[in-house]
């Protein structure tokens, strides 16, 4: 029954659909949806470099929304002063609004726009931009430049970033050269093995001693350091037992070669060891979310201009200048900056942030207003009761900055399983040695002991658990979905209740025509034309909605127009008199009870009836009805208690597990009290609520801080993810706990064979990579049937239903 | 077989050139970067006719 939507109006710029009608800034044939993105469509166009859009719409990708704030970049010539003394300085930024091959184009072809600007190039693994520029221009003046076009520059933390990049590049280098040394070694091992004898025998162990010299003192660093660090915390962690192996079994080779001239050498399984580790391991992150990652989030409008009114008279003042008690004045489309009591007559406010709706409420004279809001209406006039650093939202940003840094690392299975393995095998081995020793001499008792910690090597538990990220990380990835660590994982498996937020997250988010009857052309029109005349939030999302379906050229003439306070509107047309409003009792539809109901009188008679709404996701009902099976479901909302109540019972959720009114601060609390939650949201309401669950998951177009509170993030907001998600989850955790069965059982064997004294250079080179080789095939394998299983109960369903 | 001491500096010397080829790849920065490259390789560079039809005309 809803209506057919006609393609949306789309800015020519940004290319999202233009939702308010006052929006359009009409320019030949172009449209706009604010002045900024004219602004940069007009830069671009007078400097020939339209073929942006071209690059940009091969891609099908949006652009951000421009926003023109006044930012002041001054900042950013102190930081850089040193560099700028050179002639051609060459710097290094963050640049924020790189989204897509457009933007690498744009900023890359910038020095033809941009005066003083030599050379720009893109990282955009590191979304980072490096330029080289004449000392004439200061960094500020090249940073507005950029930030008319839609990006913002910021200073980079130089020691941090360059840290990184030495980290990056040690890694990949560290992987290269074990990989080149394990190559080498592994063709004399064989040709030992095939049985080189007398001067090559000799020749090839020296050569292999030489190659594996950089694997044990060079590449292994990381293994000695992390376990290191682990002891300093009296924790043991299973890069103790492969340092341990390493270095043992590195120095009785050596011993072995030099000193008793003996076969007994493991150049070969050591650098195999290594190499095998590392890579899982860089692999690992790799496919972990960089931008879940990023230290970094910016709230700060400090700088942003504001400005204030003191007896009549405008002063403009930076924002960390004002204090309590100053009255200021804010435009339309502007973010508020402080939290205050509103000073002027009645405004419309998107408090999106406080209770993650986004259709505009309204707001009376002497009622509160907190920053973060967004005004709908033309300007607003507040007197600012808190400072800009102790604004709500500020705390609230502070709070989750402070969250996201500390949250607590689960000890993953493998590390809690190897120090039990530990323990385990250094009894043994002392036990072993004791044994050994009685029965033969000081020499066997110490060979023996030191082949069981190296068999014992937990080669195969040590990639077990990588292994098996790795390609959990790699599925979700094809889906879009975005994990923020390894940790994320393991704990998603011991989720049992689930939070969900309603607005965004279980229902589309927009005030949408859900319902009208009838479908006539003219009574629309009529609805249309009224409905012009009103400023109210509802009248201006029917308007955009009727729009779609309308010829906006004719044009119909009204009489006598006039506003009924909070009923609705009236006026003659063709001298029938037309109410559009508030519905009388007897006409409201029983069927769309909780939804807002708009009904268009002509000379009294109900003649049309429109209803509008916010409807639920697709894939919404499905999805709760799947997981209510294995999990606690709530909904936890800052709308009103019977559209909660109503989608509740929609999705068969039920009563007592909703929360409605929720603050920001309710959220969280809430989610605090839950068992091993997860929460799923999207605003900066929810972000404390992310940051205080075991699994904050953000979905869509989600605010930044809130992707910095949560662990997963759903560019595409589709909700199946979750139960997907939480599948995948489960099957790496068994497939873990497979592997380390597998890695185990092989370490027993090799146990055995070592105290048995069978144990020989060969057997171990047999062995390690046996093991490892298993625990790769495990891993590959996974759990289909697990996958299976839950697709198989999933159809099930479908045919009864 | 006393080809071998022959051939076996060899391979050990070009493997260890090829390792430090790597070396320097990595610290002069070439792996540091593994998504733009890829894609900038596939921006057309700007030709107005004119240069194209002297091109032709060659």
């Amino acid at each position: 029954m809803t209506a057919n939507p006609k393609p949306t109006l789309r800015c020519t710029h940004c290319h999202q659909s233009i939702l308010n009608e006052i929006e359009i800034i009409k320019d030949d044939k172009l449209i706009f949806c604010c002045h900024g993105c004219e602004t940069v469509y007009h830069i671009l166009n007078s400097n020939n470099l339209n073929q942006f859009y071209d690059i940009r719409n091969s891609e099908l990708r949006v652009s951000p929304r421009v926003n023109q704030s006044e930012r002041d970049f001054s900042s950013l010539d102190s930081i850089y002063q040193k560099a700028q003394a050179q002639n051609k300085c060459h710097i290094e930024l963050k640049v924020e609004g790189i989204h897509c091959m457009a933007c690498l184009w744009l900023l890359e072809k910038s020095p033809e726009i941009i005066d003083g600007l030599d050379l720009a190039r893109i990282n955009l693994e590191k979304e980072t931009i490096h330029l080289c520029l004449d000392n004439s221009k200061k960094v500020s003046h090249i940073a507005e430049e950029f930030s008319k076009l839609g990006y913002t520059l910021r200073a980079i933390d130089t020691d941090n970033y360059k840290r990184g990049n030495g980290s990056n590049r040690s890694e990949i280098l560290r992987i290269g050269i074990a990989g080149a040394a394990l190559g080498n070694i592994m063709i004399y091992a064989v040709s030992n093995y095939a049985g080189a004898d007398g001067h090559y025998l000799k020749l090839f162990n020296y050569i292999s001693l030489i190659l594996s010299i950089p694997i044990v003192f060079y590449c292994s660093t990381p293994f000695y350091r992390s376990s290191i660090n682990a002891l300093r915390l009296k924790r043991l962690s299973i890069d103790l037992p492969l340092s341990i192996a390493i270095v043992l079994g590195f120095f009785l080779s050596l011993y072995n070669q030099i000193i008793m001239a003996s076969e007994h050498l493991y150049y070969d399984s050591i650098s195999a060891l290594v190499f095998l580790i590392l890579l899982s391991r860089y692999l690992v992150r790799v496919f972990t979310s960089k931008a879940l990652n990023s230290d970094y989030t910016d709230f700060d409008k400090s700088h942003q201009i504001v400005t204030t009114l003191k007896d009549g008279l405008i002063i403009k003042k930076k924002a960390m200048d004002i204090t309590k008690g100053e009255q200021v004045k804010q435009l339309k489309g502007e973010t508020l900056l402080f939290d205050g009591i509103l000073n002027s007559q009645l405004i419309q406010l998107d408090k999106s942030v406080i209770t993650g709706e986004s259709i505009p409420i309204e707001s009376k004279r002497g009622e509160e207003v907190y920053a973060g809001s967004i005004l709908k209406s033309e300007s607003i006039e507040y007197i600012v009761n808190k400072e800009i650093h102790d604004s709500r939202l500020s705390t609230l940003v502070k709070e989750i900055n402070l969250l996201s840094n500390s949250k607590t690392k689960t000890v993953l299975l493998a590390d809690k399983i190897s120090q039990y393995f530990i323990y385990a095998v250094l009894t043994l081995t002392i036990f072993i040695f004791m044994y050994t020793y009685n029965m033969h001499n000081l020499q066997v008792a110490l060979n023996t002991a030191l082949a069981i910690i190296i068999v014992s090597c937990p080669c195969a538990l040590a990639l077990a658990t990588p292994l098996a990220f790795v390609r959990s990380l790699k599925k979700l990835q094809q889906r879009d979905i975005f994990i923020k660590n390894e940790d994320t994982l393991e704990k998603c498996s011991s989720i049992k209740s689930i939070i969900l937020d309603k607005t965004g997250t279980l229902t589309k988010g927009k005030f949408e025509l859900i319902y009208q009857s009838p479908h006539d052309k003219f009574y629309d029109q009529v609805c249309y034309e009224l409905e012009r005349q009103s400023a109210h939030p509802i009248a201006r999302s029917l308007r955009s909605e009727l729009k779609k379906n309308l010829d906006i050229s004719s044009t119909i003439t009204l009489q006598n127009f006039k506003e009924v306070k909070s009923k609705g509107v009236s006026a003659y047309i063709e001298n029938h008199y037309y109410f559009l409003g508030v519905l009388k009792n007897e006409d409201i539809n029983q069927e769309y009870q909780e939804y807002t109901q708009i009904g268009l009188y002509k000379d009294h008679q109900l003649v049309s009836l429109y209803v509008l709404g916010d409807q639920i996701k697709d894939q919404a009902p499905e999805l709760i009805s799947e997981l209510k099976e294995d999990y606690n479901i709530f909904i936890s909302s800052g709308d009103r208690e019977e559209v909660v109540k109503s989608i509740a019972k929609k999705l068969s959720i039920n009563k007592e597990n909703t929360y409605s009114h929720q603050s920001p601060e309710d959220k969280s609390a809430f989610v605090k009290t839950r068992e091993n939650p997860l929460m799923i949201g999207d605003g900066i309401n929810d972000s404390l609520a992310l940051g205080n669950a075991d699994i904050g998951v953000c979905i869509g177009g989600a605010v930044d801080i809130a992707l910095k509170a949560s662990d997963v993030y759903l560019p595409k907001a589709r909700l199946d993810s979750i139960s997907y998600l939480l599948l995948i989850s489960k099957e790496t955790k068994s497939v873990i706990k497979r592997n380390i069965i597998f890695s185990l059982s092989y370490n027993l064997i090799g146990i055995t064979l070592a105290i048995t004294g069978f144990i020989t250079p060969l057997y171990a080179a047999i062995l390690m990579p046996l093991s490892s080789l298993s625990v790769i095939a495990s891993t590959i394998i996974g759990s289909p049937w697990l996958v299976k299983q839950k697709i198989l109960k999933a159809s099930d369903k479908g045919e009864i239903s | 077989m006393e080809i071998m001491f022959f051939l076996l500096p060899i391979a050990i010397i070009l493997g260890a050139s090829f390792v430090f080829f790597f070396i320097w790849a990595t610290r002069s920065g070439q792996y540091d970067d593994l998504d733009s490259p890829a894609k900038r390789i596939l921006f057309e560079e700007n030709i107005s006719m004119k240069d194209y039809r002297k091109g032709q005309k060659k």
